[in-house]
């Protein structure tokens, strides 16, 4: 079977650290969720799998296709960091808009599909708004969807709920499921939260058991 | 009209010229210039003036289009000629004084040149140490200005010799420029090292404990401090130039004043005499020496005095009235020969400033 | 951490960027400093060095330049914290007009001052501070004003919550957010009073005696070049190492995050009002009485108030080489102006970029700002000397001065643009490219707003120091109208009213065409991008 995702012996790092050889398998439609504490090296682990930073070893395969010495730009891989990192100077349309621009769209298609997509995440009517007018939680779905539009083939989500409060964490965790399973798309979703791992996910992981 | 050919001997003693004919009249015209059309740069300081008028017939005559190049204030010029001396950013540098002269010349910044019209010259200008590449265009004298009308009202009588300035009648009265920031300071400290020779020090000591003002510049002296200056000065005495009162009227506002503010005290007054040359390494020196010849033309020198306050250095040149009335002649001006200057500039200065504590 | 450490998505050419402003440095600094030395030097130069003289003076210069960077820190800051975070009617006027004492020509400083303060002016150390207090108070306001206005008030919320005093969340969240702006803003003052010339020779005496005025003193009144050579290199020895002292100190672990500039509403409180407001009048009375005096001296003669000196403008010195119109000065001063500008925002823009793209980058950044310790008279003769033959006879095109312009302007604008880059989160870059940008594309997508915005600031400052500037030109002979600067000079530098009437007249001339230019150029960057009130 093909897996969305598959790292073969990848070893990622930074400075003087260095992880062990990770074996990770994410089935189509998947949600993976990875468990590990603050700092242990998971977000490294999803930059690398995004292109953004370099494997020391080891393979990154998405949807059978060896994309290890692939740059980001042209992985199908969608990332949603922990915070929602916007970009200031564009309405939040333009923002959702903007891989779809990369990929050839017309400023005004992009903006068409991305106002479906803000509908979709319930934030129809907030086209037009700066950034700057956004509370935490849409900020973090306006993310979520800018990260969707481009139809990545895989999701990569690094604890995109540990800046906002409990409440509305667990109710995000929820909402974000359904929007992927929805789209049947495949995810890794890294968390220090068991239980928002345990809501979002089909798999739940241990950073340190893949990583050892 | 005369006619004035240049002739080159190469002799061994080096390139004299030679004047054939008219030799000393005072009417002597640039020499024209059988190259043709021509353009001639001029490196001069950012004082020079000199009437448009004239440069528009100095190109009727002969033809050379002037340009005039400013590189700041004359040291400044002459230590950039110094440095680009054999490969010159022009053809003519005008504004090297006798402060600067034996140096400029010790570094090969001229060519050999000597005027036709240098017989003309005012005899007390010449200076045979520098004659063969330099060419005296103007003179000034930098004097001590007294504002004559603070003196009638304090009924004190104004000081006439450079020794009265010791005296305790003219306590704290007095503001000169710093000699090592300011031309007409250093001028005054020449003119107090020719005066009293090996004691000059102590006459500057004697200056200091009556209270004299030192500034750093021309401006914050006479703008600054002096009471006749425009500004709210205190002092009614100012190192200044003997052609300062002509200034005054000449750049008074509307209507122009009858009578200067200020008075000259025509005792112990340095002699700065401005030069002319040929730059080494000229591409066009015929260009060069009509244009050397042109500054010391009649014309030109009629123009001096009104364009840059100073005198011209032709001698047989009718000054405008406004000078004739207003400008005080110096009948014994003092001055130290350029290479002694050379030599002991930087220990005069360090000696002064051990004095004045600056 | 930089796009450039260990990503992968930086553009192939941003690795490469720092090459220009080095190829830059090498040729309009570099070359002229060792043409020059290797020119005059002489082993006598050196006895110079065992000079006691050179030691007091450079130990009185360090103490004078202490002292006026604390000043320009005392007043600046108040006032950036001010200008640059609130939003209210006339901000973006206060802001421009304190930038004009910064390019006011030093003649034009020192005459206001004494049209100011009369004959009473004392000279010496205690003016001399002032002065450079006066002069430097826009470095501060603008370098630290531009981080300030980027300061998450969060933090400060979070201090006060916990317990912390007013002055406590201050000291320990705001200063030291601050301090990479402050302590690259006090190296610039610091450097700027120590090499100060114009305002020694003007207001000094023999307590403010700095190296550059005896560089000056033995270029041009001494023509003692090599003496002057190992001064030169002193003094950028010592600047060196105030520059190196500088980047280590402002090197921090842990920062706090920036957030996108927005200017506050004025606070509720009275009490916090009437200190803003209380701030804002005595900044403006601080910049504006210079001003003020100069506008009433160019109106008033001896016998009272009149136009004649705005109307003599063109008419002084009219049909001489000493080009009367003041029209033809300013077009010439615009010119060098906007050439300034453009070359050194580019230059400096790279410089700045660079910082963020290598490792060379940032050395090439700290070497950019040497040319703020290299003193005018070596700058000009150098340039004189690598520029003044063949091949390279650049003195008959007009382009040293604004060449000369560019190297002093150069440092300003790294100085403007290098926090405002850095204080991007460089994330951003890899959002982009996750979403499908190429390096190139991505790059601009998280940098292009803020570049857009702070190369237009930071090319208007860098007009305004060409506008003001008259040292290193001064030393360049050329053709055609003088500088405004230049122009005012010669005006003071010789008797009657006319002179300084007219001269102030320029002078206020001056004053207002560079508050044109930097409001113009504030408008312009807050366009599209750039500041926005938040509620």
């Amino acid at each position: 079977m093909d897996f969305a995702l598959r790292t073969d012996r990848l070893v990622v790092g930074y400075d003087d650290w260095e992880s062990g050889a990770i074996d990770l398998r994410v089935g189509p439609g998947m949600i993976t969720a990875i468990l590990g504490p603050s700092g242990c090296g998971k977000s490294t682990l999803l930059s690398t799998i995004a292109g953004i930073r370099p494997a020391l070893s080891g393979a990154v395969i998405v949807d059978g296709v060896d994309v290890t010495q692939v740059p980001a730009h042209e992985r199908t891989v969608g990332m949603v960091f922990q915070e929602p990192l916007l970009f200031p100077n564009y309405d939040v349309a333009r923002n959702v808009g903007y891989g779809l621009e990369r990929q050839g769209f017309s400023r005004s298609q992009a903006r068409a599909r991305a106002l479906e997509l803000l509908e979709w995440v319930g934030l129809a009517g907030f086209g037009d708004r700066s950034v700057d007018e956004l509370s935490g939680g849409q900020a973090q779905r306006v993310a979520l969807v800018r990260a969707l539009a481009p139809q990545p083939a895989v999701l990569l989500l690094d604890e995109p709920f540990s800046a906002l409060d409990v409440d509305l964490r667990q109710r995000l965790a929820q909402e974000v499921s359904e929007l992927l399973r929805d789209r049947g798309v495949a995810a890794v979703h890294v968390t220090h939260d068991p239980a928002e791992a345990a809501a979002i996910a089909d798999d739940v992981l241990n950073f340190g058991d893949i990583s050892a | 009209m005369s006619f004035i050919k240049p002739v080159f001997l190469s002799a061994g003693l080096g390139s004299v010229l030679l004047v054939s004919a008219c030799a000393g009249a005072t009417t002597a015209d640039p020499a024209p210039v059988l190259s043709g059309p021509s353009t001639v740069r001029l490196i001069t300081h950012d004082s020079f003036v000199v009437s448009d008028s004239l440069i528009a017939d100095l190109k009727a005559q002969t033809g050379i289009t002037l340009e005039v190049a400013t590189g700041g204030d004359a040291g400044q010029v002459v230590a950039s000629a110094i440095l680009s001396a054999g490969a010159p950013s022009g053809d003519v540098l005008f504004g090297v004084d006798n402060s600067l002269i034996a140096k400029a010349i010790d570094a090969g910044v001229f060519e050999s040149y000597v005027s036709p019209n240098l017989g003309n010259v005012l005899p007390t200008l010449r200076d045979d140490t520098a004659e063969d590449k330099v060419t005296p265009i103007d003179y000034g004298d930098v004097c001590i200005n007294m504002d004559e009308a603070w003196f009638a009202q304090n009924k004190i009588a104004p000081p006439r010799r450079l020794d009265d300035l010791k005296k305790p009648a003219y306590k704290d009265l007095l503001v000169v420029e710093d000699p090592a920031t300011s031309s007409p300071g250093q001028a005054f400290m020449l003119a107090t090292i020719s005066r009293y020779g090996d004691s000059w020090q102590e006459y500057w000591k004697a200056l200091r404990d009556n209270g004299v003002k030192v500034a750093g510049s021309w401006s914050e002296a006479y703008e600054g401090s002096y009471t006749a200056g425009g500004g709210n000065g205190d002092r009614p005495l100012v190192v200044s130039y003997a052609t300062s009162p002509p200034a005054e009227i000449v750049y008074a506002a509307d209507p122009k004043p009858t009578k200067p503010y200020s008075a000259v005290m025509t005792d112990g007054c340095y002699r700065q005499v401005e030069y002319a040359g040929v730059l080494a390494g000229t591409k066009n020196p015929a260009g060069a020496q009509t244009v050397v010849n042109w500054l010391l033309s009649p014309a030109v020198q009629a123009d001096v005095p009104l364009s840059m306050f100073v005198f011209p250095a032709l001698a047989g040149v009718i000054p405008p009235k406004v000078f004739a009335d207003f400008a005080a002649p110096v009948k014994e001006p003092l001055q130290i020969p350029s290479r002694e200057v050379a030599e002991k500039q930087t220990q005069w200065l360090d000696e002064w400033g051990q004095v004045m504590g600056r | 951490m930089g796009p450039g450490d260990g990503a992968l998505n930086t553009p192939r050419w941003l690795r490469g960027i720092w090459l220009i402003p080095l190829a830059f440095l090498l040729v309009a600094l570099v070359v002229p400093l060792v043409m020059l030395v290797t020119r005059t030097w002489s082993g006598d130069g050196l006895r110079i060095l065992a000079d006691a003289s050179t030691w007091q003076i450079t130990s009185l210069a360090t103490a004078q330049a202490a002292l006026s960077t604390a000043l320009s820190l005392l007043i600046g800051l108040p006032i950036a914290s001010v200008v640059s975070r609130y939003s209210f009617r006339g901000r973006a006027f206060a802001q421009a007009l304190v930038t004009v004492p910064f390019v006011m020509p030093t003649v034009v400083v020192a005459m206001a001052f004494r049209t100011l303060l009369g004959s009473s002016l004392p000279q010496g150390f205690a003016i001399v501070v002032l002065a450079h207090a006066y002069v430097n108070l826009a470095v501060v306001v603008r370098i630290v004003g531009a981080q300030w206005a980027q300061h998450d008030d969060r933090y400060l919320r979070a201090a006060r919550s916990l317990g912390a005093s007013r002055l406590t969340a201050f000291r320990t969240i705001t200063l030291q957010f601050l301090r990479p702006s402050i302590i690259s803003s006090a190296v610039v003052v610091f450097i700027f009073s120590f090499t100060s010339l114009g305002i020694i020779v003007l207001l000094g005496d023999s307590s403010t005696r700095t190296l550059e005025s005896q560089i000056l003193r033995r270029t041009s009144v001494l023509l003692d070049f090599p003496t002057a050579a190992a001064l030169a290199l002193l003094q950028l020895a010592l600047i060196s190492a105030v520059i190196a002292l500088g980047a280590a100190a402002s090197r921090q672990r842990g920062r706090q995050k920036p957030v996108r500039a927005a200017l506050l509403p004025l606070p509720r409180g009275l009490g916090s009002r009437a200190t803003l407001r209380l701030i804002a009048i005595a900044a403006g009375l601080i910049v504006l009485l210079p001003v003020l005096a100069l506008l009433i001296a160019s109106l008033r003669s001896d016998s009272g108030f009149t136009l004649q000196w705005w109307r003599s403008l063109g008419s002084v010195d009219a049909g001489t080489t000493r080009i009367g119109s003041p029209l033809a000065s300013l077009m010439q001063s615009l010119r060098f102006a906007l050439l300034t500008g453009v070359v050194a925002a580019i230059i400096g823009g790279c410089a700045a970029i660079a910082v963020l793209a290598h490792r060379w980058g940032r050395l090439v950044a700290l070497f950019a700002i040497i040319p703020l310790g290299i003193s005018a008279a070596t700058l000009g003769l150098g340039m004189l000397l690598a520029f003044g033959r063949p091949p390279f006879d650049l003195r008959a095109t007009g382009l040293l001065i604004p060449l000369a312009h560019s190297l002093v302007a150069v440092p300003l604008v790294v100085a403007v643009m290098a926090p405002a880059l850095r204080g991007i989160n460089p994330r951003i870059q890899d959002v982009a490219a996750t979403l499908g940008a190429r390096p190139t594309r991505a790059f601009f997508t998280a940098y292009g707003p803020t570049l857009r915005t702070v190369t237009i600031a930071a090319g208007g400052l860098a007009c305004a120091v060409s506008l003001g500037e008259f040292g290193a030109a001064s030393f360049l002979a050329r053709t055609g109208a003088p500088t405004v600067p230049l122009q005012i000079v010669r005006l003071v530098s010789r008797p009657g009213e006319l002179s300084t009437g007219v001269a102030a007249v320029m002078s206020v001339i001056l004053i207002a065409l560079t508050l044109a230019l930097v409001l113009g150029v504030d408008r312009l960057g807050r366009r599209g991008n750039g500041l926005r009130t938040s509620h």
